[in-house]
């Protein structure tokens, strides 16, 4: 339903252009949750916001590579451009809810701005729609809560009126981002299972953005890892984590604390995720891999299949169980 | 309960600014005793004889003790009584009164112009940062900004008004004897030189607050829903930077006040503010006075008035 075919995003202010993210590529199903790790900076929002048209296109834009929506090509085109031509069918929410609420505005009027763009047909009891998506996300007294401001909510409930608003332009893929980084830990369970719960309802797909890999096992049916730009590995969740075989993928879970391995120190990967502007030919990962040989140093890392579905870019995929 | 917290906070509001008022008026009846010397040697001059001075003392009340003197004063004061000017020997009430009628409909024309000049532009230049309009616009305004409205004044006159012969250079008829409204032509150039500084301001300040929110993640939020650009732009940008843009209006007023003075006295306009500057050469302490304190309520009133602007426009504002 989704595809998105070897997208490049790069900082385009400079003489040469600075890649943010080279070659990603993904496809997402009707219903299907794929969650997108990595570090701070590795082009996982870079990648959402270039999927969405979002981009500051004067300084950022995509430089090569496609996003196909139902094989209708949308990359270059802004969300009010893709009303316009009928393929508006992604929403997204954000990392933090504090801030994307406009805080003049009562929280019915933000969802109805939305109703009327993506739901021309329907022009009659906008306030009544609205009312039934909040009381979709589980926001109690929803009639009351039409009528209040953003900051009389608290956090999780501002997550819930985001994806009620993503939710009014009739999604067929919702793009969330990091949406439960900002949240208490009990709140993000509830906005995960409302998540899962939405997905199942209205057979939506999800690209579930974070760098947190417990979010990811509780939630996604696939997932990609990014490192410096790129998907390195890809596989189901059950697969990756009973088998991850490129050197950062293993090295994230080594990072994970243990609570049966208390004696033992975390085991942190050794050095940096490079800069974008320090990346060269090669492994992005090489410098920090304990495996890396010559190979590693030049031209571009194709995939390596590991099995049905299961992928990654890297010459020496390890072969042992976790 | 959205109501009575409103009627609260506008009861508290004005509540302070009566406070406020109350610690001014001690102020500006302490300005009477701020005169250099005897106050009234300094009224009467100085072949003043003994009986002057005792004839005086009591018409300004100066022979009883200072608090009695505050409270008489403010007795009068609240009754409308300004006391006497010195040099027109009426009350200075409608002496303050007579230059209102220009320095309102001079304040007015200018805000006018301020607002439709200032806040336009300043989106204008906003909404195509960088470009030459952009450029073109706060170039100009940086300009406007720095140089002194008597400076915009004199070149006005000496362009709409010498060269051009378009309008009249100085002076004001009302509006209510011959000529009507149309004597407004008459504040046609000094409006435009008083709000050259005051709409530069508010062009920029527009222009840098909604650069400012349209950084915002809910304008981010507002353009994934798939509206409209301008509606981006005047409903999410906009409706946010106009919180910062109506703040200012208090203070554009209060340098309205004070640049008026200048203004009326380049264009010769039969103001307030050229009274002050003709009172204080006269040493008419009485009409000093009372203009100082006729300005001060109008002061507060505006940042009031401004205060309960900003909290229907902005329900997060609290008084703390």
């Amino acid at each position: 339903m989704l595809s998105v075919q070897d997208l490049t995003v790069s900082v385009i202010t400079g003489k040469t252009p600075l890649d943010i993210t080279r070659n990603v590529s993904f496809e997402l199903n009707k219903g299907e949750i794929l969650g997108v790790v990595g570090e701070s900076g590795c082009g996982k929002s870079m990648t959402a916001l270039a999927i969405m048209g979002l981009l500051p296109k004067t300084t950022i834009a995509v430089r090569s590579g496609r996003v196909l929506l139902d094989d209708q090509e949308i990359t270059h085109l802004e969300p009010h451009q893709r009303v316009d031509a009928g393929l508006s069918g992604i929403s997204m929410i954000f990392q933090e809810p504090m801030t994307s609420l406009n805080p003049v505005m009562q929280i019915g009027d933000q969802i109805i701005e939305a109703l009327l763009v993506h739901d021309r047909g329907n022009m009659r009891a906008p306030a009544a729609r609205a009312k039934k998506l909040l009381d979709l996300v589980h926001i109690p007294d929803a009639a009351m809560q039409l009528k209040a401001y953003p900051h009389e909510l608290s956090g999780g409930m501002r997550q819930r009126v985001m994806i009620a608003i993503a939710l009014a332009c009739n999604p067929q893929v919702l793009i969330a981002d990091e949406p439960t980084t900002a949240l208490d830990v009990t709140i993000q369970a509830e906005i995960l299972s409302l998540l899962k719960e939405l997905c199942e309802e209205l057979s939506m797909a999800v690209l579930f953005i974070t760098h947190n890999l417990g979010v990811v096992a509780q939630l996604a049916d696939r997932v990609s890892v990014m490192y410096a730009g790129q998907i390195v590995e890809t596989a189901s969740v059950e697969v990756l984590f009973e088998h991850p075989v490129h050197p950062y993928t293993h090295g994230l879970f080594s990072c994970l604390p243990d609570p049966t391995k208390r004696s033992e120190p975390l085991q942190p990967i050794p050095g940096q995720a490079p800069l974008i502007t320090e990346i060269t030919d090669g492994c992005a990962f090489a410098p920090r891999c304990k495996f890396k040989t010559s190979a590693c140093l030049s031209g571009s890392i194709d995939w390596t299949g590991i099995s049905n579905g299961h992928k990654t870019r890297c010459h020496h995929p390890l072969k042992e169980q976790k | 309960m959205l109501y009575n917290f409103l009627t609260s906070y506008t009861m508290r509001r004005i509540g302070s600014a009566i406070i406020t008022m109350m610690s001014a008026s001690v102020i500006i009846f302490a300005f009477i005793h701020l005169i250099p010397g005897d106050p009234i040697y300094v009224m009467l001059g100085d072949g003043a004889t003994p009986d002057q001075v005792k004839d005086m003392q009591i018409r300004l009340g100066l022979d009883k003790p200072v608090y009695i003197q505050y409270l008489l004063w403010l007795y009068q004061v609240l009754q409308g009584d300004l006391g006497t000017s010195l040099f027109f020997q009426i009350p200075v009430l409608s002496v303050i009164a007579d230059g209102a009628e220009t320095s309102l409909l001079l304040a007015s024309i200018t805000m006018v112009w301020v607002l439709l000049i200032g806040i336009p532009i300043g989106m204008l230049a906003a909404t195509r940062q960088g470009t030459l309009t952009d450029q073109a616009a706060s170039g100009l305004a940086m300009f406007f900004a720095s140089v002194p409205t008597f400076w915009v004044g004199l070149y006005l006159i000496l362009f709409f008004a010498a060269w051009l012969g378009w309008l009249p250079s100085s002076g004001y008829p009302s509006i209510f004897g011959d000529g009507g409204l149309a004597n407004l032509r008459y504040l046609l150039l000094p409006s435009l030189a008083l709000a050259a500084p005051n709409a530069a301001l508010i062009l920029r300040l527009t222009r840098a607050s909604m650069l400012d929110v349209s950084r915002q993640d809910y304008v981010r939020t507002a353009r994934a829903k798939g509206i409209r650009p301008w509606q981006v732009t005047v409903k999410h940008i906009f409706r946010n930077a106009l919180l910062a843009v109506v703040a200012a209006f208090g203070f554009t007023l209060a340098a309205l006040i004070s640049e008026a003075v200048v203004t009326e006295t380049v264009f010769a306009l039969p103001g307030v503010g050229r009274l002050v500057v003709q009172s204080i050469l006269r040493r008419d302490y009485p009409v000093i006075q009372g203009v100082i304190l006729v300005t001060v309520i109008l002061y507060l009133g505006i940042n009031l008035l401004v205060d309960l602007i900003n909290r229907y426009l902005d329900p997060r504002v609290e008084l703390e």
